[in-house]
Parts: C-alpha cells; sequence; structure tokens
C-alpha cells in the first residue's frame, strides 16, 4: 500500500507541473483569426509558396483521425483545382484529389503516395460539382470514400457497382477498383488547395467524418 | 448381434474420450453482446445491439516443450460479421531457463488492455487513449517474443518483441513492408502488498516502428494494475495506463499526443462490483494553420460502470458514459451515452496472470 501511495504521489505531482491551461482547454487566442483575412467558399485561407492555399482546419491527433469535407465546384473548361488533405503545412505528404472538367463530364482523380486512379462522372444541369469526401486516415492504408453531398452515403465494398457512392479506395472489383491496398495514408494535419479558384463556390471541412468504415 | 453393438460402443466410447483428454486440447468460446443508446444530440451511439465480438479459442500442449495457441474473432463492423485471425502461436518456457519464447501472431506484449481480450477488460468500451494508440481492442501482428525473468531477488521480468510491422492498428487491407518493424521493449515488476491475495503490478513500456512511407512512431507508456483480495473475492482494483506518441515523418515534422485512464472498481460483494473510469487525451502539436499557435485542447470522459458477474462465466454490465472535448475554450465534441454488456465464456479458459 506505501508503494501505491508513493507512486500516486508522483502521479499527481507531475500533474501539478502542467498548467490549468492545458488541463483545461481554456482560450490562449490560437484560433483568432485576424480582421479581414482571405476566405473562399466560407473558409479562411492563408497563401504559402507558388499558388498554393492553406485552408484553416486541422486533423486531430496529428492526422491519424477520420474526417469528413464538403465541396462544390462549379468546374469549367481549361480550369482545374487540386485540393491536398491530411498533408502537412507545405501542402506536401498528402493525398490529392484533383477535379477538372474533360468533355462535359467531371474528372475526378485521387492520389495518394504516388497511387493514382480515377473516375468520370456526369454532371448535373447547372454544372456544379456536389462532393461529400470522407478521409478515415486513421487506417493502416488510408480509405477514402466520395458520394453525392446529397447522398447516400453508402459505405459497403459494393457502394460503387450498385452506384451508392462515386468513389471508394475498399472497392476490390470492378468498376473501379483502382491500384490501392498498399497506398500508406496522409502524414500531416492540414488541408488546402492549388489551382483555379474561380471553380470553388463553397467548402467545408473537417468534420466528423460520416462512415465508420 | 446386440451384444456385438453394446460391446462396440462399450470399447469405443472410453477410447474417444481417452483421445480427445489425451492430447490436452482446452476449446473455450466467448460472446460479447454490447448495447448503447446516446442520451445527447452529438452521441455516437448506435442504438443498438451488436454482436461485439465472437471468440474461439485453442490452447494446448503441443508436446513436452511448446504449447500452441490459436484464437479468432468474429466482429461486428458496421452490421457486418468480419472473422479474423487473432492468434496462432507456439510458445515455450522451457528451453530457455527463466526465458520464455513465442512465434507466430499474437497481441502485442505492451501495456495492459492490449495483452488481454476485449471480454475479459473490466470495463465497456477502451478509453480513448487506447483506442487512438492500440484501435478498439488491440494490436496484433506476426514476429517472435522473447521474456527472461532476471535474476534478481525481487520480480522483474524483461520482454522484447520484434513483428513484421507491415500494418499496425485499424486496416482492411495487408499493409506494405515497413521501413522499420515493429519493436517493442517491456520492463514489468510486480510487489505483493499487505497480505499474499494483493498485489501490484507496474509495466514500463516502449515501442516503435516506421512504416513505408518513412513515419517514425514512437509510444512510451506505463501501466499499473493493483488488486486487493478478502479470499477469493476482490474488493477494490486499481488499473491505469498512461501513454505517450511520437510521429515523426520524412521531413522531420513531429507530432505528439498524449493520454492516460485510470480505473478504480470496488467489491460489493461476491457477485457485485462498482467501478468509474476516468480518461484524459491532449494532442500535444495540434496547431492553427493560419495562426500558426498551438492549439489548446483536452478530452475528457467519465464512465460509471456496475458489474454483476453470476460466475466467472457469465457477466453483465452496466453503465453511463460522459465525454467531451474542449478546443480553445469551447466545446466541440460531447458525447453521453447508457451501456450495456453481456458476456458469456463457454468451456475452459485460460487464467491471466494477474
Amino acid at each position: 500500500m506505501t508503494m501505491l501511495i508513493k507512486i500516486l504521489l508522483v502521479i499527481f505531482s507531475s500533474l501539478a507541473l502542467i498548467s490549468c491551461d492545458d488541463l483545461t482547454g481554456a482560450d490562449t487566442g490560437a484560433n483568432d483569426i485576424p480582421a479581414g483575412a482571405n476566405a473562399l467558399g466560407g473558409v479562411v485561407y492563408k497563401k504559402i509558396s507558388g499558388n498554393k492555399l492553406l485552408f484553416e482546419g486541422t486533423m486531430d491527433n496529428g492526422g491519424d483521425s477520420s474526417h469528413n469535407f464538403e465541396l462544390e465546384l462549379k468546374l469549367q473548361d481549361d480550369k482545374k483545382g487540386i485540393f491536398y488533405f491530411f498533408a502537412n503545412d507545405e501542402l506536401n505528404q498528402g493525398m490529392k484529389l484533383i477535379v477538372e472538367k474533360i468533355g462535359g463530364n467531371a474528372k475526378i482523380t485521387l492520389q495518394i503516395n504516388g497511387f493514382s486512379h480515377f473516375v468520370e462522372k456526369s454532371l448535373p444541369a447547372d454544372g456544379v460539382l456536389r462532393l461529400s469526401f470522407d478521409a478515415h486516415n486513421d487506417h493502416e492504408d488510408a480509405h477514402i470514400l466520395i458520394w453525392n453531398l446529397a447522398g447516400p452515403f453508402d459505405d459497403s465494398e459494393e457502394c460503387a457497382f450498385d452506384g451508392t457512392c462515386i468513389y471508394n479506395t475498399e472497392s476490390f472489383t470492378d468498376p473501379n477498383p483502382g491500384p490501392w491496398g498498399t497506398h500508406g495514408k496522409g502524414s500531416g494535419s492540414f488541408w488546402g488547395f492549388e489551382g483555379d479558384k474561380e471553380i470553388i463556390l463553397k467548402i467545408k471541412g473537417p468534420v466528423r467524418p460520416i462512415s465508420d468504415a | 448381434m446386440l451384444k456385438k453393438i453394446v460391446l462396440t460402443f462399450t470399447l469405443l466410447i472410453p477410447g474417444l474420450a481417452f483421445s480427445f483428454d489425451g492430447s490436452g486440447l482446452q476449446i473455450s468460446l466467448a460472446g460479447d453482446m454490447v448495447y448503447d443508446t446516446g442520451l445527447n444530440s452529438g452521441s455516437s451511439a448506435e442504438d443498438k445491439l451488436a454482436m461485439r465480438g465472437a471468440e474461439i479459442m485453442f490452447y494446448t500442449p503441443v508436446d513436452h516443450n511448446f504449447d500452441g495457441v490459436l484464437s479468432a474473432a468474429a466482429h461486428d463492423e458496421n452490421g457486418e460479421t468480419v472473422f479474423e485471425l487473432h492468434e496462432l502461436y507456439l510458445s515455450s518456457n522451457k528451453l530457455i531457463p527463466r526465458g520464455r519464447v513465442k512465434a507466430g501472431q499474437f497481441f502485442l506484449g505492451v501495456g495492459r488492455l492490449n495483452q488481454i481480450h476485449q471480454h475479459d477488460w473490466p470495463f465497456i468500451r477502451a478509453p480513448k487513449v487506447h483506442e487512438t494508440f492500440f484501435d478498439s481492442e488491440g494490436v496484433f501482428d506476426a514476429g517472435i517474443e522473447f521474456g527472461y525473468l532476471l535474476p534478481t531477488d525481487s520480480y522483474w521480468d524483461l520482454s522484447f518483441g520484434l513483428t513484421s510491422g507491415h500494418r499496425y492498428g485499424h486496416a482492411h487491407t495487408a499493409g506494405s513492408k515497413p521501413s522499420a518493424p515493429t519493436h517493442y521493449v517491456r520492463l514489468e515488476t510486480f510487489k505483493e502488498l499487505s497480505a499474499s491475495t494483493d498485489g501490484l503490478k507496474i509495466g514500463f513500456n516502449y515501442l516503435g516502428r516506421t512504416d513505408e512511407q518513412k513515419n517514425s512512431m514512437s509510444l512510451g507508456g506505463i501501466d499499473l494494475v493493483a488488486k486487493w483480495r478478502d479470499g477469493k473475492r476482490l474488493t477494490y482494483l486499481l488499473q491505469s495506463e498512461a501513454w505517450y506518441r511520437s510521429v515523426k515523418d520524412i521531413n522531420g515534422d513531429e507530432n505528439q499526443q498524449v493520454g492516460l485512464y485510470v480505473f478504480n472498481q470496488f467489491g460489493l460483494s461476491d457477485s457485485l462490483l462498482i467501478g468509474a473510469r476516468l480518461d484524459g487525451f491532449k494532442d500535444l502539436s495540434k496547431r492553427n494553420s493560419i495562426t500558426d499557435k498551438k492549439i489548446n485542447n483536452v478530452s475528457y470522459a467519465i464512465s460509471p460502470e456496475l458489474t454483476w458477474k453470476s460466475s466467472e462465466f457469465a457477466t453483465f454490465r452496466a453503465g453511463f458514459s460522459h465525454s467531451f472535448t474542449k478546443e480553445e475554450g469551447k466545446t466541440i465534441e460531447e458525447d453521453t451515452r447508457f451501456e450495456l454488456q453481456l458476456v458469456f465464456i463457454l468451456g475452459a479458459h485460460p487464467a491471466h496472470n494477474f
């Protein structure tokens, strides 16, 4: 019993060394965005190297987590956008979602650690591509699900075949099996954009994932 | 004719019984059902009874030197029951004096919860620190583990493990060859307390791995279990684990998290136990991408539970859980839920060492 009391004393003494702010999650001003900050599609951004924009919003657990993102994009001929997820603060080491308009359809390309695959999707009458992007980066190989923003949000392996999702990296049979299985995951906790920013109507993220698959 | 049939059965039945018992094969089946329902709008409880785990385990001495274990479990994953091999290993504590060796696939020998099957945990759900660093049940892998009881006056046990590291934690894929395989070391000590039935076990753990993308993970932690008994009855259990994780990517960018849980349980009678668990978790390196300042955050959970053990083979548990995450002074997540658990075991069940 004496030994246990000594151990508990050490634990509680250690806790006393941690500040109250750390233990209560108090406001330190880290999220105070300067007035007049640039925003795109409803999200504040900071311009970094080249044409890259770093968005506000940080993934949990250093990127070892799952999050959902909503994208509403007005694609145009000869315009292209690259979204980065779970990337570092220079928008490297993450996963890329490349969207462009080819032959009247949306071409959606997913790239993770050198692995790449794309699908084509017809655009609605208003020409706006509305996507819900679920990225599960807390798996050994990141699990990505893409749906229409209005749903349905099926996460079964057959969802791409059944037409209940647009894309699933854990679809291992046709129509879109992709090169997935040993692709690893993003190693950062930020998201951002590069390309023609006029295609962005509205974006949102990172929020709680829709699927827990 | 009748005499021949009777004679045949008379000779055959004891023969069958002998061959079964003679092998020493022990079979254990465990069922683990959990019902949860959310009590607030932010709860992610599923409001259903889930067949969380069904485990079958075979274990037996293989010969005079080795023991063999096979365990497989079916889990509910989004309404689909997924079957997977958990453990398949050969072990021996007879080949090397004071030493033991294990080869095959097994739960990594670090921490407390990671070495115990989920249905044997003293509470319903994994603490956040365990779920984040070791997945909702535990991390298993294929490799080798060697343990050695140090020749000291007091009890000190040192173990090392080296496993493939192709996968770590939650995975639906085969993973890929890591840059550095999963490796771990654990130093464990045990001390008898006031009576011979009371004891305290403390483990010091380190685990490392570098994945194919050169993300280098280091985990360090302490686990503690103390039990007080009155005869065979558990009167008080204290169980706690504290872990720190660091992950460095190829550019040297580092992120760190720290978490712990403390569980206290009191035996009200031979079959009734009451306990509560406090969880804490903190992401030490989360920062705002625009201001580049560290985001102050902390997660807590409190989970009181009541356990009724009809016997060592049937356990019923009911509990509440309230968890929340605060970030920069704002509560960004809150989850309050009610949970029920039913665990039953059929057949023999291997004892845990403490």
